[in-house]
Formats: structure tokens, C-alpha cells, sequence
């Protein structure tokens, strides 16, 4: 085997083995990251190390992040439940984690406040709002952009 | 290391549907902002389309790509950031150190990665996948946290140093970020600063938020404090930065405070560099 064929193996096998550990590195950040996002959004066990404090000032923010964002895609929805928005979004969160835009996000929330208040005063309106007469989500289509910041 | 040269954007403004008729006539505005996500290449707001006929340059910020998260980003998404990019002739884009989504669940924000010699390398992957499948040059921003990792072994700063060395990426530092870390985690801005390699910033972020109960609330809903221009004022007397951004996001104000706070911007870095005459020696 010439000299050059020996570095050539060797590049390769370097070239492989950065390959694998990148993959386990992979790995481990999304156990990490998984951990840290479960808990974040639908109250998963504290991972081990953090600060329960921040964990909770993290939270909340995320919550409200959320609820204000849904709130300015349908603007209506804040403005119908008023002090109940908060409270019935919270519940909603933690058992619908966010897995995909907030215009569904929104949707899915007004549903499930329908089902979830049986006696509230909004319902009729709420209903109006999910099922208008003429094009069924008409209403429900976007007004906004989403807000988005870093 | 080859950072080639990072365009001198000015002072400008995040663009945002709410407030375009504002933007567009702000007096002196340099360049914008966009949100990537909120445009679509083949279809520009007319008045992005207004502002890039009358020369403004407009700088696509992403917000969804996750560099930081565990998986690879995503093509579709880098695809979708690279055609935004090309449509506006932007000279470069920006998105963030951050995780996004994990677990298939998504954060809807942006989250810190955990600052460890073992996440470097997952997020200097990703990011050298980002540059080679974007048209343009990348800047990487640090972002506002309200917890820290027990792992860490690096600040945030030196996790983008080694970035910048390892990618040739580049920063956008948010100075409003830095202030919230100082509150909230008890890290010093200035500290960050200097562990900043600033000859790789492309530009600034600057931004309004409220303290609540001894906690920095990084909102871009209220004015910018003057902590913030501090730590702008402290970046400028290390650095003269490329550009210079105002980012607002909700509340927005009456379209004359939203250019004083711009004036603000520029008194600060007109007086980092016009530093007063050394006093006398005796």
C-alpha cells in the first residue's frame, strides 16, 4: 500500500468516526432539549439541574407568548371570553402542546372552549364566530400576520 | 476564518405589517427588517416592494429555523429562508442561537441551547448546513433567556465566538437581549461585550421591554430604556457597528415617537464616535 492510500484510510476513517460522535452528540442534546421543552410546555417532570424558579418565569412566558399570539391572529377570542381568556388558555395549552402553526393553534382553541364551558355567556357568540352562516371559516381566517420576535 | 465584508446597513427598522405606511415614511431610514417568516418570496408586501424600488435595503430575519435544536435544519425551511433572501436582494440574513422545537413539540419561542463543548459541535453543523444552502452570508443573534442550563460551560458570548471561528458565521448582537441576561441571570452585559469577537458583527438589535417584579420582560411592545441604550452606547465604544436596528413588535407608537426613539439610536452612536477631546494633561 502506498503512503498516499494510508492517509487516504486514515482521512476516511477520521472522517467517519467525526461523524458517529456527531451523530451521539445529536442525540444527547435532543434527549436534553426534549426534556427541557416537555416540561416547559405540558408540565413534564423538572429536569435534573435547573432552577425551579426559572423553569416557571420560562413557562409562563412561553404560555403567554402563545395565548398572545393566538389572541392577535383572532382578536375576537379575548375579546368574547375577556378574564376567562387566560384561564382557559392555560388549561387548553397544557393538554394541546403546540405541534405546528398558530392559525390551527387559534382554531383548535376556540373549539375546545366551546366544549370546555358548557354554562358561559359567550357561547352563542363564540359559536357564531366558529360557524357563520355563508363559508364556515370564513371568519376564521387569519386578520394577521403572526408575531414573531427574538 | 474569512469574514469578507459585512456591508454598512445604517439605521433602520423592523418592518411589520401594522406599521409599513409608518415605515415608509420614516425620515433617514436606512434599511429594514423583515420577519422571513411572515413573507412570501413570490408575493412581497407592496410596500417591501415600495422600499426596495426607493433603494432601502431589507435584511430577512429568521425565527423558526432552530440552529440550536438537536436535528438538522430543516431543507424546506432554509430553502424557504434562501428564496426570501434572493427576492429582496438582501445582502445577508440573519436568525438566532436558539432551540425551537424538540420532541415534536414546538416552543413557539426562542430557547437557550445548553452551552456545552457537546452542543457546539451539533450547532457548528448546523449552521455550516444553513451557510451552504443560503445565498448570502449568516448572522447568528444572541437571544433574551429567563433560565440557564446546569451544564453550561460556556456564556453565550463564547459559544458564539467559537461559532464565529468554527463557521465564519457572523453576529447580530441584541443589546436588549444582553441587558435581559443581566437581570434575569445575572450576567454582566459588558462582560458579554468582551467576549464578543465584535469584527464579526454584521449589525445591532435594539428594543423596548418592562421590568416586572425584578424580572426583564424582552417585550418590543414598550419604549427602549435607557439600560438598554447603555449597553448599545457600550457596544459602540468597542466597535462601529455595520448597522444599527429598532425592533418593535406590538403597542406600536405614533409614528413621530417611533422615529425619536430611531434619533436616540443614532445620538448614541454619533457620540461613540465623536468622543469628547481627551482632558489636558498638566
Amino acid at each position: 500500500m502506498s503512503e498516499r492510500d494510508e492517509y487516504l484510510i486514515r482521512d476516511r476513517a477520521e472522517a467517519e468516526r467525526a461523524l458517529t460522535e456527531l451523530a451521539a452528540a445529536r442525540r444527547r442534546l435532543a434527549l436534553r432539549q426534549g426534556e427541557l421543552l416537555t416540561a416547559l410546555t405540558v408540565g413534564g417532570p423538572a429536569p435534573t439541574g435547573f432552577r425551579p424558579e426559572q423553569l416557571r418565569i420560562q413557562a409562563d412566558g412561553l404560555l403567554a407568548k402563545r395565548r398572545e399570539t393566538v389572541g392577535h391572529l383572532m382578536p375576537e377570542l379575548p375579546e368574547l371570553l375577556g378574564t376567562e381568556f387566560a384561564p382557559l388558555f392555560r388549561r387548553y395549552a397544557h393538554a394541546h402542546p403546540l405541534t405546528g402553526g398558530y392559525r390551527a393553534d387559534a382554531r383548535q382553541f376556540a373549539a375546545w372552549a366551546l366544549d370546555h364551558a358548557p354554562a358561559a355567556p359567550w357561547r352563542t357568540e363564540l359559536r357564531r364566530l366558529l360557524h357563520p352562516s355563508g363559508s364556515r371559516w370564513s371568519r376564521l381566517l387569519p386578520r394577521r400576520t403572526a408575531r414573531t420576535h427574538g | 476564518m474569512d469574514l469578507g465584508t459585512i456591508p454598512r446597513l445604517g439605521v433602520g427598522v423592523g418592518w411589520r405589517t401594522e406599521i409599513d405606511t409608518a415605515v415608509e415614511r420614516l425620515p433617514g431610514l436606512d434599511w429594514v427588517e423583515v420577519v422571513a417568516e411572515n413573507v412570501c418570496a413570490g408575493h412581497l408586501p407592496p410596500s417591501l416592494r415600495l422600499l426596495l424600488e426607493r433603494g432601502v435595503t431589507v435584511v430577512p430575519h429568521g425565527v423558526s429555523l432552530g440552529l440550536g435544536g438537536a436535528d438538522e435544519p430543516d431543507p424546506a425551511r432554509l430553502a424557504r429562508l434562501a428564496e426570501v433572501a434572493a427576492a429582496v436582494g438582501a445582502p445577508l440574513v440573519s436568525e438566532h442561537l436558539a432551540f425551537v422545537r424538540a420532541g415534536g413539540l414546538e416552543a413557539g419561542h426562542l430557547l437557550p441551547v445548553p452551552r456545552t463543548r457537546d452542543a457546539l459541535r451539533v450547532v457548528a453543523a448546523n449552521v455550516r448546513i444553513a451557510q451552504q444552502e443560503l445565498p448570502v452570508p449568516l448572522a447568528l443573534e444572541n437571544i433574551a433567556a429567563h433560565l440557564a442550563w446546569p451544564e453550561d460551560e460556556l456564556t453565550e458570548a463564547q459559544f458564539l465566538a467559537e461559532l464565529v471561528e468554527r463557521t465564519g458565521v457572523r453576529l447580530l448582537v441584541d443589546v436588549a437581549n444582553l441587558h435581559t441576561n443581566q437581570v434575569n441571570l445575572g450576567v454582566a452585559a459588558t462582560a458579554e461585550l468582551d467576549r464578543l469577537p465584535l469584527e464579526a458583527l454584521a449589525y445591532v438589535h435594539v428594543a423596548g421591554g418592562i421590568e416586572r417584579d425584578g424580572v426583564w420582560h424582552d417585550t418590543h411592545a414598550h419604549p427602549v430604556t435607557a439600560p438598554v441604550l447603555d449597553v448599545l452606547a457600550a457596544l459602540c465604544a468597542r466597535v462601529d457597528p455595520p448597522g444599527v436596528l429598532l425592533e418593535r413588535d406590538d403597542r406600536f407608537p405614533p409614528p413621530a415617537e417611533l422615529a425619536g426613539e430611531l434619533d436616540a439610536i443614532r445620538r448614541v452612536h454619533q457620540a461613540a464616535r465623536q468622543p469628547e477631546e481627551a482632558p489636558a494633561h498638566v
